[in-house]
């Protein structure tokens, strides 16, 4: 009988890196938008995405490579651009830089991006296509294992119910 | 003298198949395979991420993609989730969901009599009765937990023969079950549970299921969900007669004057391409591939019908949350409930319609019925759902009273599976631009869903949404099938087998009508698409057609 033949993988995804690939601007930048993507509400025990580290998520993602996942090189070069472009759209608009905007305005700026109706924008940049991957990874930094840089202590798990009862995070 | 009785082309649910009846009749079969051998510990650790949203067990999009071309015209590249290289196939990643197509699947004019202008749709030249022993032999050599109906019930079931039963009990049920009885129940409609290929109790030295949560996409890390891998094709390696070459593609089926030769292959992609003879070839790669590898090795058409009528499953999906209901629990003492959608359930109530309001609607389809919260692990069920102010795409606000109610209020979806309308129109073809890592063209895929199509999978939503909407639920996702379908995991009818060379690729034993000892294995050869998860009927196929070699059956 012919030996089988196996590709058994190194588990290279496993490995996390040792740092990350946005800048602390770029971190403050993403978080400003990933808070108002899955903004907290402790009075309904949901934490948000800055509690849950999804930014992080993302930086750490990016600094994998392309064995990981196909479309990491892509992201790198699109949340570079595109956080720059919307600290621009900001300054534009709102006379301050994207992280200092206030819970209003980021939504006004994500709505823009959602109906792609964002006057003066950077034309390189397709917006539905960037909220569509700034909401996908937002949740995914939410709720993905938290191997992967996110959902810090299984924070979203552990309010939502996942694997066990949903926890009191945040009583009185 | 070939060294082989017979070549089989892929080792999924048709090739494993083909290999265990074979050798059970004692022939050498050479199976081929163009992916690896993956064990359990290679799906581990479980992660949502790596296996789901990284797609790391399909073709890359980069570099294997399909080609869809819409009904504007418009081309676009596409990934294969239904696909799995590696031995076993997508039976490796499938979720096991796995009843009959029943006698309206078969003798579809028996129910639709007059079908829509403008479709092809067919009598298959097979009745359910003659399937019966088929069916029954794939239940219990892939190992099928189920529940037969009740003796005398009028239950919308897969007719079985008196007093059969399947080899396992079901699975357990999901927590929403007591309650999504009695809402159905209230209008007439029951429910049943699904027949799935997950042993619930030890079977054939496989355990049974722990319901971690990690089904469809993912691989079984238990080995407990049946793939041909762990059953049929892992009886044809003990025989000795079967011998499985991994990362061998093969490029094309050879044959000459009407008869096959054998096949060309690689042993990589860079390898100069081979040949092997053998006086049969089985082929059973699914339905799009099976076609294109016909395409690609000019089998003989003189009537312009390899990948014409090919098939998509019309489908739609619903989801509900309820005010009224808690959320689905593990019990009291959360003891016994799983966790998990698997032990769902499947209604096929609205198989056939008779409503005098739409007299243009005959044959339906199927529900298979799931948990929004525990269908899979948290970030697919998230992000696909809708909300009570927003249909789709939830962030801020709606997507945090959304997650509330995930985690509070039981809740439902609904996956329709419904007849399809055979189009010479919908096939596949060679692309003339994309090649695949082998070298070969990549299928280019044109597919329109026809009105009816949309009508039917629109009317069978609403009637379900309306049933339970008067048990209190609210729907939060409506999404009825449109008229693109840029890919699907349930595909067939690419060589449509049947008694006419004039009107089929394949003869009644699947057959090539034009290359003889050459045959299909896969859901290619369905004449209609049919209402139900395709892989039982397409197994039952396998092992009804690997049975007749040599005989002449019609």
């Amino acid at each position: 009988m012919t030996p089988l033949s196996t590709d058994v993988h190194a588990a290279d995804w496993l490995k996390r890196p040792a740092k990350g690939f946005l800048t602390e601007t770029e971190l403050r930048q993403l978080d400003a938008v990933f808070g108002r993507i899955l903004p907290p509400d402790h009075a309904r025990q949901i934490p948000g995405a800055v509690e849950a580290g999804a930014a992080n998520f993302v930086s750490e993602l990016l600094a994998r490579d392309a064995a990981v996942y196909w479309e990491i090189p892509n992201w790198r070069k699109l949340y570079r651009d595109a956080l720059a472009a919307l600290d621009s759209y900001a300054g534009t608009t709102f006379q301050k830089p994207l992280a200092d905007l206030n819970d209003q305005q980021v939504e006004q700026v994500i709505a823009g991006l959602e109906a792609a109706t964002l006057a003066g924008f950077n034309p390189a940049i397709d917006q539905k296509l960037l909220f569509a991957t700034l909401r996908r990874h937002c949740i995914q930094g939410c709720f993905a294992d938290p191997r992967w840089g996110g959902n810090k202590q299984k924070i979203m798990w552990r309010a939502i119910g996942y694997l066990q009862p949903p926890e009191d995070l945040y009583h009185e | 003298m070939s060294e082989y009785d017979a070549i089989i082309v892929g080792s999924g649910a048709g090739g494993g198949t083909a290999a265990r009846v074979l050798t059970k009749r004692g022939m050498r079969v050479l199976v081929f395979e163009k992916g690896p051998l993956r064990h359990a510990d290679d799906f581990l650790p479980y992660d949502e991420l790596h296996f789901s949203e990284h797609a790391a067990l399909i073709p890359s999009k980069t570099n294997d993609p399909m080609i869809y071309v819409d009904p504007t015209g418009k081309r676009k590249a596409v990934e294969r989730w239904w696909v799995g290289n590696m031995v076993g196939g997508a039976t490796m990643l499938w979720e096991a969901n796995l009843p009959r197509y029943t006698a309206e699947d078969f003798s579809l004019l028996d129910v639709m009599k007059e079908p829509p202008a403008g479709t092809s749709q067919v009598n298959w030249p097979w009745t359910y009765d003659e399937f019966q022993p088929w069916f029954e032999m794939a239940e219990w050599e892939w190992g099928i937990s189920g529940q037969a109906p009740l003796p005398g019930s009028d239950h919308m079931q897969e007719p079985l023969r008196p007093g059969y039963q399947f080899p396992m009990p079901p699975l357990r049920p999901h927590a929403s079950t007591p309650f999504l009885q009695w809402a159905f129940g209230r209008a007439g409609m029951k429910p049943f549970p699904s027949p799935r290929g997950i042993n619930t109790r030890t079977y054939n030295g496989r355990p049974a299921c722990p319901y971690c949560g990690y089904c469809q996409g993912y691989g079984c890390a238990v080995n407990d969900r049946a793939s041909s891998t762990n059953t049929v094709l892992a009886l044809a390696l003990q025989s000795g007669l079967c011998t499985l070459k991994t990362g061998h593609c093969v490029t094309r089926l050879l044959h000459s004057k009407g008869r096959v030769e054998g096949v060309a292959y690689k042993a990589d992609p860079a390898a100069p391409e081979q040949t092997i003879k053998a006086p049969h070839v089985f082929v059973s790669i699914q339905a799009i591939e099976s076609a294109r590898m016909f395409l690609i090795s000019g089998i003989p058409d003189p009537n312009k019908l390899i990948g014409r009528y090919f098939t998509y499953h019309t489908k739609g999906t619903a989801e509900l949350t309820f005010k009224s209901q808690p959320v689905w629990d593990d019990g009291p003492q959360r003891l016994f409930q799983p966790r998990t959608s698997l032990g769902s359930l499947q209604m096929r109530d609205l198989y056939v319609i008779r409503d005098k309001k739409r007299p243009e609607l005959s044959k339906g389809g199927k529900f298979s019925i799931y948990d929004p919260f525990t269908i899979s692990p948290l970030i697919k069920g998230v992000s696909r759902s809708g909300g009570a102010q927003k249909q789709k795409d939830l962030w801020g606000k709606h997507l945090v009273d959304r997650l509330v109610e995930l985690r509070n209020q039981g809740g439902v979806m609904f996956s329709f599976t419904g007849e399809t309308m055979s189009s010479y129109d919908n096939r596949v073809e060679l692309d003339d631009q994309v090649k695949d890592p082998w070298g070969l063209p990549v299928a280019r895929v044109h597919y329109k869903h026809h009105q009816y199509d949309i009508d039917i999978s629109q009317y069978c939503l609403t009637r379900v949404c309306e049933i339970m909407a008067d048990s209190g639920g609210e729907v939060r996702k409506f999404e009825p099938q449109g008229v693109a379908n840029e890919g699907y995991g349930h595909n067939h009818g690419s060589l449509r087998a049947g008694a006419d060379p004039g009107a089929s690729v394949l003869d009644a034993n699947c057959q090539s009508h034009t290359v003889k000892g050459l045959y299909v294995l896969d859901s290619a050869f369905m004449p209609t698409a049919g209402a139900s998860n395709p892989t039982l009927t397409q197994i039952a196929n396998a092992y009804r057609v690997c049975h007749s070699i040599g005989m002449d059956r019609r």
